[in-house]
């Protein structure tokens, strides 16, 4: 089921009286209950998936708790990576490569005959199945204890809030917190009122706002001008945005009004002025996971620079693959991986200044903040284009063709939601405290509250479109 | 938490939630008074505030759009009515010219009136309503067939109103901007098609029951007993009108319900076998070809594929159609919707796409008539 849904309202107005009231170890069994049922909502034969790696990774997990000798388990571990590696190869990425595969042998005149398996890609199978690896991974490298208990681990892998579309957790955090009591401060349901609601407005006003325009122009059989690309990849950059940190902020909110404290996957990404700083605040669960459990792994910056370059558009590029079965990721990724490799060059690997006082720094960072999101944009287009040849064409669009622009207009509630969310980003930017709106005296803040409820109930008029992610 | 908040008598979340109840209000009445309505009903509102009103009540738009007189309301509360007391009165048939009338939504009369004007022979009359579901042109055809005889006469089905065919106003299926006509839900018995004729079927009538919360209330119980879109929370007024955000969510409902309605008779392959929509459109295309047959007419069905629907008018009626021996043209071959070059900026076919169409029903016209009726070819273009 999904957060922006009345199923939802009412599956979530039964569990949540039933959680707070029921001791620590019933509040367990009530969120895996939960969290089954939510998952099972979309198709109940993805539960078989879930259930069945995660019990093998549980399974696995103990192994490496119960051997010393590391050859063996290093085995064990192999194995575990093998089997999560292709149950997700198989269900989200058989068609891509056989159908690549075939196109392959047709460019050399052979023609293979298969018959395509119509396979269901099982919702959020990419989340869950790296947040179960990076468990085996951890007690393999001792960084944390097998967990004895297998509803415990359960729950920390099909846990609902996160469990489709991230953040993806780490079980050194989340697992303690399903095995431990916890405790639901009235500061922290708040907190967690507060960023479901701003979740709910990012999703229903903005990005599903902006849907509608983006489709126009990159669903589009005939020509397109330079602007509308530009004007659609801009608001498609919007949309994303919205769409995943929205998804991001209902999680960490439904989290934390069940007492968790979920990781914070977006930090204003595009604030960034390089490409190093954009992946330390677009989806940061996914960055740091790649990070520790590819990169470093591969070597990172310890080796030569070539080599350091090497793991960078190898962990940028399976990063774009992670997306999704396309070449449009892979590109995306690739794309990610070069500008990486191009500021490290630039740079030689030094980080940038931080924020300075004065107006002409000020100046000079909103100018690079602009000119970076361009940068960011670019990859947008590989992103959302549907074909090599749409590549092309919108990319030539972009340097001959330079109007008309015949976008739609985004509705109300997206330009209203994007203009208020812009202004807080500012605020939090310059306070430099997430909880700045908090020191806001009472009426001030009832009236950002206000502000986005009816934002909210605007945004809900919208065509509700499905989260990107879930397709992940 | 400052030192202030902590020794107020009233603790900082009972305060917060007072404050956001307080701003809600005020911002809610506040964007009420900003973006009215235009009083006028044919003034046409500013866009913000056509995007808040979107949610009001039917019978609140309604209201608004008839006003207070016939010539203070909204134009299209005159329009589609299958009660003939005020319709134009027609010109008479000019020597040597043949009457096409062509019943259906703004596309269809798009075409005959390029047909017309192509063709001189054809003296072109349009019978219809905006955004016309089949079952309201087919209630138009019954009505006119008794009063002109149509040398040809055109159905035109518009992929997008299939939805209305199971509703009986227009008020009901298209809640954001609700046409008033209404008209009956068909359906198929035997050989024949049958249908509830409305009890208000013109606009003298509607604005009668307006005026009376009687007839008013005896029109909802029969759209609750006629109409598949009918929702009384949805259609009728009441003081939550005037809120913003309750009109927004309103919206947002009416969006849900028309989504889940659609869900009954389309999907992104296409329309559903079966669906009842389907199945009576199915009923009163053939009726209509054996009535205009009957009537010594020829008749052409056309299958209008607009924007978002590619083929699926034909591949939902294009083989029964045929097996009935109903001559139809169906619009994707011509004005592929998948084009975006198809449409004009208010989504309607491009002129010469029109021209197009126009010639091919011209020229199926032409092939069903018994060629002593001659029908000149020479002035169509080539």
């Amino acid at each position: 089921m999904s957060f922006v849904s009345i199923v939802f309202l009412v599956f979530i107005g039964i569990f949540y009286p039933l959680y707070r009231v029921l001791p620590h170890r019933a509040q367990n069994y009530l969120l895996l209950a939960g969290s089954l049922l939510f998952y099972g909502w979309w198709d109940w034969r993805f539960l078989f998936l879930l259930i069945g790696t995660s019990t093998l990774d549980w399974f696995v997990g103990l192994k490496l708790g119960e051997i010393a000798d590391d050859a063996r388990r290093k085995r064990w571990l192999v194995a575990s990576l093998t089997a999560n590696l292709t149950v997700l190869g198989f269900f989200k990425y058989f068609n891509f490569f056989a159908d690549s595969f075939a196109h392959v042998l047709s460019l050399a005149g052979l023609h293979a005959s298969w018959t395509t398996l119509h396979i269901v890609l099982p919702i959020g199978i990419s989340f869950y199945t790296f947040q179960s690896m990076s468990y085996t991974i951890d007690v393999y490298r001792r960084h944390l204890k097998p967990g004895k208990d297998y509803f415990e681990f359960l729950t920390f892998v099909s846990f609902f809030p996160q469990l489709v579309a991230g953040p993806i957790e780490r079980a050194v955090t989340l697992l303690p917190r399903v095995q431990s009591p916890r405790r639901v401060t009235w500061d922290g349901f708040t907190r967690g009122l507060f960023l479901i609601l701003l979740g709910l407005v990012k999703k229903a006003a903005i990005s599903d706002g902006v849907a509608g325009s983006v489709d126009a122009i990159y669903n589009r059989a005939g020509a397109v001008s330079g602007a509308d690309v530009t004007v659609a990849t801009w608001l498609f950059a919007i949309q994303i945005y919205g769409d995943f940190a929205g998804y991001s902020d209902i999680a960490r909110g439904l989290a934390k009004i069940l007492g968790f404290d979920l990781i914070t996957n977006f930090d204003q990404p595009y604030f960034a002025v390089n490409p190093s700083d954009f992946w330390r605040r677009w989806h940061i669960s996914l960055s740091t996971w790649l990070r520790d459990y590819l990169y470093v792994p591969l070597g990172g910056n310890r080796g030569s620079t070539a080599m350091t370059y090497r793991n960078l558009m190898l962990t940028m590029g399976l990063g774009g693959l992670w997306h999704g079965a396309a070449w449009n990721y892979i590109l995306w990724g690739i794309y990610q991986g070069g500008i990486l490799c191009a500021h490290r060059l630039w740079t030689g690997g030094r980080k940038a200044a931080s924020h300075a006082a004065t107006w002409l720094h000020q100046l000079r960072f909103a100018v690079t903040v602009l000119l970076f999101f361009q940068v960011t944009c670019y990859g947008w287009l590989l992103f959302r284009a549907r074909s090599f040849s749409q590549i092309t064409s919108y990319t030539s669009a972009l340097f001959t063709s330079p109007g008309p622009l015949t976008v739609p207009l985004p509705t109300l509630p997206a330009v209203v939601g994007t203009v208020v969310l812009l202004a807080l980003e500012v605020l939090q930017w310059r306070a430099r405290d997430v909880h700045f709106y908090r020191a806001w005296p009472s009426p001030v803040r009832g009236a950002l509250y206000a502000g986005l409820l009816l934002l909210l109930c605007m945004g809900l008029g919208n065509t509700s479109t499905q989260f990107i992610y879930f397709q992940f | 938490m400052n030192a202030n908040r902590k020794s107020s008598p009233i603790p900082d979340w009972l305060a917060t939630l007072l404050w956001t109840a307080v701003a809600f209000v005020v911002f809610d009445q506040a964007l009420d008074r900003a973006f009215p309505l235009p009083a006028d009903p044919r003034v046409q509102p500013s866009l913000v505030a056509q995007y808040l009103d979107g949610g009001r009540s039917v019978e609140a738009k309604l209201r608004h759009a008839f006003s207070s007189h016939d010539t203070l309301a909204a134009p299209v509360t005159l329009s589609g009515w299958v009660d003939p007391v005020r319709w134009p009165a027609d010109r008479p048939l000019e020597p040597g010219r043949r009457a096409l009338t062509v019943f259906g939504p703004s596309f269809a009369l798009a075409i005959g009136d390029t047909l017309a004007s192509m063709n001189p022979t054809w003296q072109f009359r349009a019978r219809g309503g905006p955004a016309a579901p089949v079952s309201h042109v087919f209630a138009l055809w019954r009505v006119d067939r008794r009063r002109v005889h149509s040398d040809a006469a055109v159905l035109g089905i518009l992929a997008s109103s299939l939805r209305g065919v199971n509703a009986a106003s227009g008020a009901t299926w298209m809640f954001e901007s609700p046409y008033p006509y209404s008209y009956p839900r068909w359906r198929a018995e035997g050989d024949s098609v049958v249908g509830d004729w409305p009890s208000l079927a013109c606009s003298d009538s509607m604005r009668a029951a307006l005026a009376s919360p009687e007839r008013w209330s005896a029109y909802g119980r029969e759209l609750a007993r006629t109409d598949a879109w009918y929702r009384p929370s949805l259609f009728h007024a009441s003081w939550l009108d005037h809120s913003v955000a309750f009109r927004l969510l309103r919206k947002a409902w009416a969006q849900r319900e028309n989504r889940l309605m659609t869900a009954k008779l389309h999907d992104r392959h296409g329309f559903l076998a079966g669906a009842e929509g389907v199945r009576t459109t199915q009923a009163l295309a053939v009726q209509f070809a054996r009535e205009v047959r009957a009537d010594g007419g020829v008749p052409v069905v056309l299958l209008i594929e607009d924007r978002g629907y590619d083929d699926h008018l034909e591949r939902a009626l294009g083989a029964s159609l045929r097996a009935a021996g109903v001559p139809y043209l169906s619009t994707h071959t011509i004005a592929p919707p998948g084009d975006a070059g198809t449409f004009t900026a208010d989504a309607h076919f491009r002129g010469e796409l029109n021209q197009r169409l126009a010639a091919a029903v011209d020229s199926l016209i032409r092939t069903q008539a018994a060629p002593s009726e001659g029908i000149r070819e020479e002035t169509l273009p080539r």
